[in-house]
């Protein structure tokens, strides 16, 4: 059974592998203090750049968060992703090769497709943790789910002590990763 | 199961390949990294699952599947299960594209004649790799 320490440092290493081969970018650790500004200054005018809005609505950060629960022999369980819609869209754009154009206007993503490639971005990180955890281990991933959170919610929030709380970013914008978790039966 | 390290060598037809994922996003990208080999490739069939491309097989003529594991409705094991079991689908190459890199499931697959094993997240070079297989079948 690895240690809290070790299965943190697991996961970090999937994050840079899955952000390195399958979606072409660098991922970082964060500091609370620099996530924290990560949020604010991502909620700015300047990040709402590539979407259109009503100038009458007051502008709020759209968080995404992609949800999947595994069971492993160590340990079963949920990870959940919540991260800026926008950097959910250039991942997926980043996946399928045409950030480029996202990037210059020329084709938009579906909520659909950003929803699927999120999900399958969580899959992703998800197995690559649990293999990185114990090549002999044996898992199963489920479904992802995708959803929209809530307005309102509150990125910085503590968590309890059943769950290991991960904060990165990737391109300048804040992603947060909770595991939740308990020892296999 | 083999390391594959063979050079891309033209095969004399295209390779028709069926993509097996719940993922429109991931068949995407199999499908877009497939595009770039050297490869001729015929014609690129999906199925979001083992059940839809079981309709698939018993349809077209594929000569390569590229199959996730997990999957709702049936699992990628089920499918390479009912690929093996059939005389008409034995010379199909079965490709296992997966997240789960366990050693456990890589040997569970192995007992049913699975090609090649690439792990997600994935270099493109290794579907080349998979690919250039049949190549090479085709050559001998």
């Amino acid at each position: 059974m690895p240690t809290p320490a070790e299965a943190d440092d697991a996961l970090y290493f999937a994050l840079l592998q899955v952000c390195d081969r399958s979606f072409f970018t660098f991922v970082e650790s964060c500091e609370p203090a620099r996530f924290a500004m990560l949020v604010k200054s991502a909620s700015s005018k300047a990040a709402f750049e590539d979407v259109t809005h009503d100038e009458a609505v007051p502008q709020q950060l759209d968080w995404l968060k992609a949800s999947v629960a595994f069971d492993g022999s160590f340990s079963k369980g949920e990870m959940e992703i919540f991260l800026p819609a926008r950097l959910a869209r250039w991942l997926v754009a980043s996946m399928l090769g045409i950030s480029r154009e996202l990037e210059l206007g020329e084709t938009q993503l579906l909520d659909d497709q950003t929803f699927d490639g999120i999900g399958e971005f969580a899959n992703i990180i998800c197995g690559s943790w649990l293999t990185e955890l114990g090549r002999n281990q044996a898992f199963d991933v489920g479904t992802p789910a995708v959803t929209r959170v809530p307005a309102g919610w509150n990125a910085l929030a503590d968590v309890n002590n059943k769950e290991r709380r991960h904060l990165v970013c990737i391109n300048e914008l804040p992603m947060r990763i909770l595991v939740r978790s308990a020892a296999a039966d | 199961m083999p390391e594959n390290t063979c050079d891309v060598v033209t095969p004399a037809r295209p390779v028709n390949v069926l993509i097996v994922d719940d993922s429109a996003t991931m068949r995407m990208v199999i499908k877009r990294v497939i595009d770039l080999t050297d490869v001729p490739i015929g014609t690129v069939y999906e199925a979001a699952n083992g059940l839809a491309a079981i309709k698939v097989l018993e349809t077209c003529i594929v000569h390569a599947v590229f199959t996730d594991i997990n999957m709702p409705v049936m699992s990628g094991y089920d499918l390479l299960d009912e690929i093996a079991r059939r005389e008409a689908w034995k010379d199909i190459l079965r490709v296992v594209v997966s997240t789960d890199g366990s050693r456990l499931r890589r040997e569970e697959v192995r007992e049913l004649n699975v090609h090649l094993y690439i792990q997600k997240p994935f270099r493109p070079e290794a579907v080349r790799d998979a690919l250039s297989r049949i190549a090479h079948a085709d050559t001998r």
